[in-house]
């Protein structure tokens, strides 16, 4: 990952935003082309690998434990509700192997920010994800999703990549049947291990995207490179469901943007996310390709990097 | 707006579960074959090896760079590369390393540092190069000695972050270039857009600043980093470079001709699909065929 | 673990304190549109807002609605420690929740959320100062929550305080900025919602915003919203915004007006 730029590339990426035509041939708002896959990893519940390009490699695996419901803290009307919730926790990694930048702990402040975007748009109902249908025993044990992305290669626009194969991983994701019985007054759980009947994640369809605006001057640019990110003097992200509605906003970086020129950004993005809403669900039921679907476990892949 | 959303291309499954005893008789077979390597008029064919391999076991050969020598008389290879011999002397050039620079080469390179009298200038090797306050020009051509108060100000000349080209003047005692900009054609990059490809790629010239048919100026470091420029036209700039970026891709070594061809075979396409990965291909397919025609050497 | 502190148990349950009968089934909007504290749904808790209360600092100020109440202190601008060249100064901003501040303990330890949040102070303050004319500089901003009354609405709190301290202590910037959050219940937007009113949400906004220069400078938004609603909760906090930073002008030149 660079860190440095200089005057004269940062003016000529400036000038090229200006006339809608960027370093690489784009105009301002084209997306590069999108290779995705769909259960890639055996051991996890659900998984999906996404590349951007040439570069951006981001791998999220989903995983479904058992674990205690959280709802202390909040007062009893908004307790009673979240007894019943199971619960999603998301974390992003980025690793050295994708750019020196990463290694030790210079990655850890940029982790964090990730991992609180997903956070704002993954942990509550705005995910879209049916919360209540993945209690298990309410006021004590829930089915937690842990999502967990990882980035393997970097060439700019990490996050959106991020939102879109978390999506295709939650769609790819197979929840355990349960079945509960009362022993002597405790709860007991038996999860079935028939994969046959792992079902998928209630509410997929709405579980959010989001796109990335980056402000270069006055315009702005989707899906930036690494050099129009270091050129980038504010981000605006907005997520989207295919309800239309927004699902989380965040601006990021050290520029300040208008209130109209705000807006403007917030209605680009909806445009672009619904578009993409719609193409990633056609993939998504076609990715079912190889067997690599319903329940299938063995998963084997001869050259996982090989696949371009 | 529109994004296209691909699946994986996986080579076939039969490439990757190779026969194991297959492949270690030709092995060996090869390299019985390599293994007297006397008549070197092997310049017509690569000869590829890898670590360990036998290049030769005649006395009478040199070993050069990324070679070493067995007791008792064996020369082997030390990286995975091509065979190159330079009369009695044998060398082996990898396939894939980070630059390591010789005396005169043009190099473009970015400042990473500023310290007293010197500049620290990335090159994309393993070592920062360093370029000097004393071989600099000053801009606008004045002929000086440089003072006190240029020192003061190295920051007006170069800031960390810009990008110059430079010729390797010397080698200092622990291995680092130290660059010169002294001449007109030399000094920081304007007007460009700045590329990055494998340095071996990128072959020595007579002359690396080349003036492509369509217009645009390129500067072929030889350390992989490139700098197409021009005044005007963003699309011919943004067309080389994604013609250059597919020729890297694709393993295709980077010369005047190589992108020329690139460049017309890439005319049919809008620029901006000069990123689909299809369309690479169907170009890379016709310069491929076109350079092996003229010879000029490459490989894939 | 850190041995000179007490150590709690490893885990620990706040406990659910029952509400009396009335209080808790109180509706967000009652009888004149009123909130549960009187307020309309467009106003702000009362501000309290005084510049320079902690000696040691070069700056400082402290920021109270009603049960929310922040303080923050500027240290610098001072040289910078590392040895790298940079010609723009930084800007290290260190938000932090006290133990005690929040319905569940904290912490003494830097959690995500308060590391996200001092991110956040970051970009929102950045915008407005002149980092420019300070290279080789450090200015370091510590933010102290010392009671939470509603997350959101304490995180805009801190970056106006903040706003404020940069002022006092006399760093160049471009304008004050200004910070405002609402809280979306029943798609209704509430401005600066409390920590009740959150607990009812289904969604937040927080904003900050350069008055005079017309520019927003931070805005995160969280919970599914309509692209209307939200549109009219930017525009409203934008208001809200102005009004607060008259506030902010107030509080900074009422002191020497009295001198």
């Amino acid at each position: 990952m660079q860190t440095l730029i200089s005057h004269s590339e940062r003016d000529y990426i400036l000038r090229g935003v200006e006339s809608n035509l960027r370093a690489d041939g784009r105009g301002r708002l084209d997306y590069r082309q999108v290779t995705f896959e769909t259960g890639v990893i055996s051991q996890c519940s659900g998984s999906a690998r996404c590349r951007l390009g040439e570069g951006t490699d981001v791998l999220v695996g989903v995983k479904v434990e058992i674990g205690q419901i959280e709802f202390d803290g909040a007062e009893e009307v908004v307790g009673s509700k979240k007894a019943k919730w199971g619960r999603v926790v998301c974390n992003v990694e980025c690793s050295p192997i994708a750019s020196r930048q990463f290694a030790g702990r210079g990655a850890e402040d940029y982790n964090n920010e990730l991992t609180q975007i997903m956070e704002l748009i993954f942990n509550g109902p705005q995910a879209g994800i049916d919360l209540e249908k993945l209690c298990i025993v309410p006021g004590d044990k829930c089915w937690v999703v842990y999502v967990d992305a990882l980035v393997l290669d970097y060439a700019g626009n990490i996050l959106d990549t991020i939102f879109l194969t978390t999506r295709a991983a939650l769609y790819n994701t197979r929840v355990p049947k349960t079945v509960v019985q009362e022993v002597e007054g405790m709860m007991e759980i038996e999860v079935l291990d028939d994969v046959q009947e792992a079902e998928r994640i209630v509410g997929w369809e709405q579980i959010p995207i989001a796109v990335t605006l980056n402000k270069i001057g006055s315009r702005h640019v989707i899906d930036a490179t690494p050099l129009e990110e270091l050129a980038t003097e504010a981000k605006l992200l907005v997520s989207v469901n295919k309800r239309g509605k927004i699902c989380g906003i965040q601006k990021s970086g050290e520029g300040s943007i208008e209130p109209s020129l705000l807006n403007e950004m917030i209605q680009k993005i909806l445009e672009a996310l619904d578009v993409r809403l719609q193409q990633e669900e056609e993939v998504l039921a076609n990715s079912s390709r190889g067997g690599a679907e319903v329940g299938q476990i063995n998963i084997q892949k001869l050259g996982f990097f090989a696949a371009t | 707006m529109n994004i296209e959303f691909l699946f994986p291309r996986t080579e076939s499954k039969e490439r990757h579960e190779h026969d194991v005893e297959m492949l270690e008789a030709d092995l060996e077979e090869e390299d019985l074959k390599r293994e007297v390597l006397t008549s070197l008029n092997s310049s017509d064919a690569f000869l590829m090896v890898t670590p360990g391999q036998r290049i030769t076991s005649d006395p009478q050969f040199m070993k050069g760079h990324g070679t070493y020598h067995l007791p008792p008389d064996s020369m082997l290879s030390a990286v995975a590369g091509i065979v190159e011999p330079v009369n009695k002397l044998i060398l082996v050039r990898p396939l894939h390393t980070r630059y390591t620079g010789d005396i005169g080469d043009l190099v473009i390179g970015r400042i990473t540092e500023v310290t007293q009298k010197r500049w620290k200038v990335d090159l994309n090797s393993r070592q920062d190069g360093v370029l000097q306050l004393s071989s600099i020009n000053l801009p606008g051509g004045v002929q000086r000695r440089k003072t006190e108060e240029d020192e003061l100000q190295m920051r007006k000349f170069f800031i960390e972050g810009d990008l110059l080209v430079a010729e390797i003047h010397a080698f200092f005692q622990d291995g680092a270039a130290n660059l010169h900009t002294r001449n007109s054609k030399y000094g920081k990059l304007r007007n460009g857009s700045f590329i990055n490809v494998p340095p071996p790629l990128v072959q020595r010239c007579k002359t690396h600043f080349h003036t492509l048919p369509c217009g645009i100026d390129v500067i072929l470091g030889l350390n992989g980093y490139i700098w197409p420029i021009d005044d005007s036209t963003r699309e011919k700039i943004a067309r080389v470079c994604n013609c250059i970026n597919a020729l890297s891709q694709n393993f295709v070594y980077i010369n005047d001709t190589a992108i020329i061809y690139a460049y017309d075979a890439s005319l049919k396409f809008h620029v901006r699909e000069l990123r689909r990965l299809d369309v690479i291909d169907e170009i890379m397919s016709i310069v491929v065929a076109k350079v092996a025609s003229s010879k000029t050497g490459f490989f894939q | 673990m850190d041995r000179r502190r007490i150590p709690g148990p490893e885990t620990s349950v706040s406990p659910i304190i029952e509400r009396s009968e009335d209080a808790k089934e109180t509706p967000t909007l009652g009888e004149g549109d009123k909130r549960h504290d009187g307020r309309k749904v467009e106003d702000i808790r009362p501000i309290f807002l005084k510049t320079g209360l902690i000696t040691q600092a070069n700056g400082s100020a402290y920021i109270e609605l009603c049960e929310t109440k922040i303080a923050c202190a500027i240290y610098g601008p001072r040289q910078t420690k590392l040895p790298a060249f940079s010609g723009k100064g930084n800007l290290n901003c260190d938000f932090k929740f006290a133990s005690f501040s929040c319905a569940k303990r904290r912490s003494n330890h830097r959690d995500p959320q308060e590391k996200e949040f001092s991110q956040l102070l970051y970009e929102a303050l950045v915008p407005s100062l002149r980092l420019d004319l300070l290279p080789k500089s450090t200015i370091d901003v510590y933010v102290s929550v010392i009671q939470n009354d509603g997350t959101a609405s304490c995180l805009a709190a801190a970056i106006t305080c903040a706003s404020m301290a940069l002022t006092d202590a006399g760093i160049e910037m471009v304008d004050q900025v200004a910070a405002c959050a609402a809280s979306y219940i029943n798609d209704e937007i509430f401005i600066d919602g409390d920590f009740f009113e959150e607990q009812r949400e289904s969604g937040s906004i927080v904003l900050s915003y350069m008055p005079s220069l017309n520019e927003i400078t931070h805005i995160i938004q969280s919970g599914e919203v309509d692209v209307a609603t939200t549109s009219q909760a930017v525009e409203l906090c934008v208001d809200v915004c102005s009004k607060i930073y008259s506030v902010m002008r107030h509080s900074l030149l009422e002191p020497v007006k009295k001198q």
